[in-house]
């Protein structure tokens, strides 16, 4: 590739660096050595599972799928996953969960959490929470992981929605769920749950996803105001921290800054904007900037995608802050049918004014994954938006081929100009 | 009818039946009554059975008009390997000969994504999702008895389920036949019977209706069994176990590789026969029964069970090896394995793994790391 090939088009958002500083330093308390004098304690999560009430117990919540992302990004993933396979960890699984076992497991440090994270890998636990509203996957890796840190777990269990009908009974099981979740954390922390607290952490989330919903929704204009690299980035804070009221006013920085764009017409590319794809599914990590440059260089652009979608949920106020947190927490998108799937990506790509929509088949998640094809035809079918699948992963470069993909990527490409003509 | 235990004619009459799975599918259909097809051994196949339906499993056979590869116009080949086949399967003639088929989810991903790519492939098709929890307390109990409930309802709208429901007596048909299957597995693990024509019995039994099964079946092994009596020189070959989760195919085990074994620990062996339920007319009482079943550890080992109740059964049968069957791209087994392989060697226990797909297309390598395996531990 030539340097003019390489080059860079793509625009850099000032509070890309804030949400940098943000995650360093939370990562960087993570590490104090202190942190049990000082009553609090640690405890691993899954994406889905319920974190406010982690922050409102003074429990610091660190992400095994976050860490693969850094580790994904750091280009660090597959080594730690051929580290988990050594240790007998199958090539099919998810690398999100051979990445943290290897990290677990490996002679060499593992990858730094930040620039200014000297040890490497995400603190010991203390606890484990897993939510399986994401996956089936979680459940298997959680109970692992408790067996090898021989550590309390507590399953936050959301059997999945077959439709948009939510039985009273199932609301009723989440719920007592969540009064058990409570039991669980008081027992760890030796202490009472203060409800206010939790009333106020749950303000904030709600606070932190109602911002991120508007920073997403800017994406709409045209030429679009972030691509999907800013976004798999700017999203740390709402998975990780959306408890706290640094995060209301990170989020309000980057939304003005967005909206700036937004107001002076500039583009997340610097080429003039060709192509308005959906992305669909995690991003391939180890090839983050590459990728999304690359493609940016032909002038296409991703105003959308299904992942960072995914944390703009937010919950209905009922009175009953427990009850109002099963049915978020049960009403997320991997829980969910094929046909909501499909119903979501013909909506936001008509929304977002998408050519095309590029499908990525990830073997490392069979649950995001499985049924692309037909979600392909069938949202094409409701749109008249053609789309393609390209086969990788996200942390296992082992199963990407560039050049297959960009040869998918090129045919739809002319597809939409053919059929644009 | 009485069967010789040592001679092969109840297996070439369970082979028959099973190589013609599909055609005693559509028989079945015309003599059972209204059949309902479901994948995982949590479905509560008494309930069923009280509203007058026949709940047959659905396996990964390879239907001779089958065409390998076709589910890759719905699914990608990541999927399990157990799933592709059957959707393969179904792509011939969509189990035209079921009234419905039942899903269950909380077992793993390929299958929670497969139900919904089933609803949409076989659209005319009636079918049900079953939501089980994956906890087995209190609030579990209230959970999953609604949903049966609703199951029950849904049952007797769409799928000629009968009102007339009598759960008392559908258990203890169902208790009959675990019983049943558990003295066979007794004669398989004296050595009087080949794995494999058990292995075929309990998937003719998945098939067959409950109450046919036990009417055939009730006096077997006969009582004048004559214990000094075994099929192989149990002397001369190590005792094996293999531990797995949804292996369905019997040919696997049809060969002398495979004569030391002993017992399983498989989701549609030793553990959808280790238990029996309550006999009971109560809804609550039959859910309370099923939770307290050892945890099907597919989707979560809730109870940590799983490893106990190998080391029982390695102990109760005497093994001298276990076989950890895995099938491709099974999550779960997956999973499993790696806490499996510590505990065996904790114990010092020699193992070997094995992964293959229901076509078991590596069978000659299969064989040959078998024979080795066993050579080992002579
Ligand atoms: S299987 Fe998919 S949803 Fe589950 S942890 Fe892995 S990447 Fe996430
Ligand atoms: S448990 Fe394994 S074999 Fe069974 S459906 Fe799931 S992935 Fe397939």
């Amino acid at each position: 590739m030539t340097s003019v090939e390489k080059q860079r088009v793509y625009r850099r958002l000032n509070s890309t660096q804030s949400v940098k500083n943000s995650q360093a330093m939370y990562y960087f308390q993570s590490k104090n050595p202190y942190l049990h004098d000082e009553g609090k304690k640690i405890a691993w999560i899954t994406s889905g599972g319920p974190v406010e009430f982690l922050v409102a117990m003074d429990i610091l919540p660190l992400y095994p799928e976050q860490y693969g992302a850094i580790a994904g990004s750091a280009k660090d993933s597959t080594r730690l996953s051929q580290v988990a396979e050594s240790h007998g960890y199958s090539q099919d699984i998810c690398a999100y969960a051979r990445t943290s076992f290897g990290s677990i497991l490996s002679p060499d440090s593992p990858t730094p959490l930040s620039e200014i994270d000297g040890i490497g890998g995400l603190a010991t636990p203390d606890m484990l929470i897993c939510g399986n509203n994401i996956c089936g996957t979680v459940l298997k890796w959680y109970q692992d992981l408790a067996r090898i840190y021989k550590i309390p777990l507590f399953i936050f269990d959301t059997p999945p929605l077959i439709d948009d009908n939510i039985p009273s009974y199932y609301i009723e099981y989440l719920t007592t769920q969540m009064n058990e979740y409570i039991s669980f954390l008081e027992q760890q922390m030796n202490k009472k749950m203060d409800m206010g607290v939790l009333t106020e952490v749950f303000q904030n989330s709600k606070n932190s996803i109602e911002l991120w919903t508007k920073i997403l929704d800017l994406g709409q204009a045209i030429p679009a105001p972030l691509n999907c690299a800013d976004r798999f980035l700017l999203m740390a804070p709402v998975v990780s921290q959306r408890g706290t009221t640094e995060t209301v006013s990170l989020y309000e920085e980057v939304y003005q800054e967005v909206q700036t764009r937004v107001d002076d017409e500039e583009g997340a590319i610097t080429v003039p904007e060709r192509f308005r794809l959906l992305w669909d599914n995690i991003p391939i990590w180890f090839n983050l900037y590459d990728f999304y440059n690359t493609l940016a260089q032909k002038g296409v652009v991703f105003p959308v995608d299904t992942y960072t979608n995914a944390w703009s949920q937010n919950f209905q106020e009922s009175g009953d802050l427990l009850k109002d947190a099963a049915v978020m927490y049960s009403n997320i998108y991997l829980n969910k049918t094929l046909q909501h799937k499909i119903d979501l990506i013909s909506t936001l790509a008509k929304k977002y004014k998408c050519d095309g929509i590029l499908y990525h088949s990830m073997r490392s998640c069979k649950r995001y994954s499985l049924g692309q094809p037909i979600t392909r035809v069938e949202v094409t079918e409701k749109t008249n938006i053609p789309g393609t699948l390209i086969e990788g992963d996200m942390n296992d470069s082992r199963a990407y081929s560039e050049g297959q993909v960009m040869t998918r990527i090129d045919a739809l490409l002319e597809l939409i100009e053919t059929q644009r003509n | 009818m009485s069967f010789n235990i040592r001679s092969n004619i109840l297996s070439s009459s369970l082979e028959y039946y099973l190589t013609h799975y599909y055609e005693a599918l559509t028989e079945l259909q015309q003599l059972s009554n209204p059949m309902v097809g479901y994948f995982t051994n949590k479905i509560p196949v008494e309930l069923l059975d009280a509203m007058k339906l026949h709940p047959v499993r659905i396996f990964a056979f390879k239907h001779p008009q089958a065409q390998q590869g076709a589910y890759e116009r719905y699914i990608q080949t990541f999927a399990c390997s157990w799933l592709r086949g059957i959707l393969d399967n179904g792509l011939v003639n969509g189990y035209k000969d079921l009234e419905g088929i039942i899903f269950s989810t909380g077992t793993c991903d390929s299958l929670q994504n497969v139900s919904d790519v089933w609803q949409k492939v076989f659209a005319a098709q009636l079918t049900y999702n079953l939501t089980f929890p994956i906890k087995s307390n209190k609030a579990a109990g209230t959970y999953l008895e609604n949903e049966f409930k609703q199951i029950v309802s849904f049952a007797q709208k769409h799928l000629k389920g009968s009102s007339d429901f009598k759960l008392t007596e559908s258990i203890r048909k169902y208790n009959l036949k675990r019983k049943i299957l558990q003295k066979v597995a007794n004669l398989v693990s004296k050595g009087q019977l080949l794995y494999v024509t058990f292995a075929q019995l309990l998937y003719f039994s998945d098939l067959l209706p409950v109450d046919k099964f036990t009417q055939i079946f009730k006096d077997f092994p006969p009582t004048n069994n004559d214990d000094s009596i075994s099929v192989t020189n149990q002397d001369e070959i190590p005792r094996l176990l293999v531990s797995g989760g949804m292996w369905d195919n019997w040919e696997l085990f049809d060969i002398p590789e495979w004569n030391g074994l002993v017992a399983d620990d498989l989701s549609f062996g030793h553990r959808n026969f280790n238990y029996t339920l309550a006999e009971t007319d109560s809804m609550k009482s039959y859910v309370e029964s099923q939770l307290k079943r050892t945890s099907e550890p597919t989707a979560y080992d809730e109870k940590n069970q799983r490893l106990e109740s190998l080391g029982e059964q390695i102990k109760e049968h005497d093994v001298n090896g276990v076989v950890l069957l895995t099938m491709k791209f099974c999550d779960p087994d997956a999973f499993e394995l790696v806490p499996i392989r510590k505990y065996l060697e904790s114990h010092d226990i020699s193992y070997l793994n094995l992964e293959t797909s229901p076509d078991i297309s590596n069978v000659g390598q299969l064989r040959t790391r078998l024979a080795a395996f066993s050579e080992l531990l002579l």
